[in-house]
């Protein structure tokens, strides 16, 4: 094949061919079969993909009839007299996750700082593995902690002091259950955190060391240099690495179910239950008695999905800008 | 700013986020111990070779979920 391009040597035969050309034209045929089969399997996981959100389509095709967009601003939720409105678990979902960002976010870019630029070089891997080992934990390990040692804490300790200081505010409002938005924003933020860290790591190391160096040879301090050089240079990636963790937050389930009340309500306070769209999707599916109940849990399912591809898309592409394809690929 | 204010900000910065990565290792430690803690006194070889039994038996073990979990991952893997 190659050999037929050669223009003017006229018909080329095999023996006056150079002998690398030879050689390619006999393992053509295997290589032709080794991309054909790989090819098959990046179209067979695009499929795949494909076919679950069609999925997802087909089934809540009847709620998102019957209800249209009355779905995302009602918040009454009753399935006995078939009266659907989303409103308290989107609500839910975009509290606990958007709590467990605010305090998973500072603590988890001060880690990354510390791990690429203030730490000794002995101390990094260890501590970098460690924080690393808090994706390891499963989500339904970290429930479990919550229920039996976190929930009784807030409960006992916390709520009842911030209650006191700042109950002024109405996020601080209310019998303090222990079990509620914050328990859930807690943990949430917990398990957060490694991908927020790891991934700030990767961008940090990602600024060229010439960039760090000019500050520290203009005589800036460490943070100096840091905050001038490495943040300002990384701080799309950074702000994706943050989005990442957004998009963990959105769609974990087993954990904040085991912590939030699960009360489809929508209520100010952050000591009050609440309900999230994941949650709402693992308590109810297996109960749900008729097929428009079953159709409008699949709808949220499809609002969960489209959400949570629409944050993590723009994540990767921050990231992306930063390091470039080949670095995320390291992950 | 004065050099030794300077210097000053930045030991403070260094110490806040070292607290900030061991703050972060904390939960690890605590959900470790509270596994170990309440989980070790049930571990022994009847957990990985039993069945469980009855509601209200003592006893039992969890044979099933641990081989259910590794035929799902071996079949994912």
């Amino acid at each position: 094949m190659a050999a037929d391009g050669i223009v003017g040597a006229g018909a080329a035969d095999r023996l006056s061919l150079p002998p690398q050309t030879v050689s390619r034209r006999r393992g053509a045929v295997g290589d032709r079969i080794y991309r054909a089969c790989v090819q098959a399997s990046v179209w067979l996981v695009l499929g795949l993909a494909a076919g679950l959100v069609f999925a997802l389509f087909w089934e809540s095709w009847d709620a998102i009839r019957a209800f249209g967009l009355r779905f995302l601003v009602t918040s009454h939720w009753d399935p006995v007299a078939g009266e659907f409105g989303a409103l308290p678990f989107i609500y839910g979902t975009l509290v606990s996750s958007l709590l467990a960002l605010a305090i998973a976010a500072p603590l988890s870019l001060g880690a990354a700082i510390f791990l690429a630029e203030f730490a000794p070089t002995w101390i990094r891997p260890p501590v970098a593995f460690l924080i690393e080992m808090l994706a390891a934990v499963p989500s339904v390990v970290y429930g479990l902690w919550g229920i039996f040692i976190l929930v009784p804490w807030l409960r006992d300790w916390v709520q009842p002091l911030l209650g006191h200081v700042l109950g002024f505010l109405p996020l601080f409002q209310g019998p303090p259950y222990g079990i509620g938005m914050l328990a859930a924003g807690l943990i949430l933020s917990i398990m957060v955190v490694p991908y927020i860290t790891s991934v700030s790591r990767e961008v940090l190391l990602a600024v060229p060391a010439s960039q760090r160096e000019a500050a520290l040879g203009l005589g800036a301090t460490r943070w100096e240099a840091t905050r001038i050089a490495v943040l300002r240079y990384g701080r799309s990636g950074l702000i994706g690495a943050i989005l990442l963790g957004l998009g963990r937050a959105l769609g974990e389930t087993m954990a904040v179910t085991m912590v939030i009340g699960n009360r489809p309500d929508i209520a100010i306070s952050l000591f009050a239950p609440g309900y999230t769209m994941a949650s709402v999707l693992a308590n109810e599916f297996t109960e749900a008695t008729s097929d428009l109940y079953v159709s409008a849990l699949v709808e949220i399912g499809l609002l969960l999905l489209l959400v949570t591809v629409m944050v993590n898309g723009l994540a990767r592409l921050l990231v992306w800008s930063v390091g470039g394809a080949t670095r995320s690929a390291r992950e | 700013m004065t050099p030794g204010a300077r210097r000053l900000i930045n030991t403070g910065v260094s110490g806040l986020t070292f607290l900030a990565a061991v703050l972060m290792i904390c939960p690890l430690l605590l959900i470790f111990g509270f596994l170990l803690y309440q989980g070790l006194s049930a571990l022994n070889v009847d957990f990985f070779l039993h069945l469980p039994k009855p509601v209200g038996e003592a006893g039992g073990g969890m044979a099933n979920a641990i081989v259910g979990s590794l035929i799902m991952i071996g079949m994912a893997a």
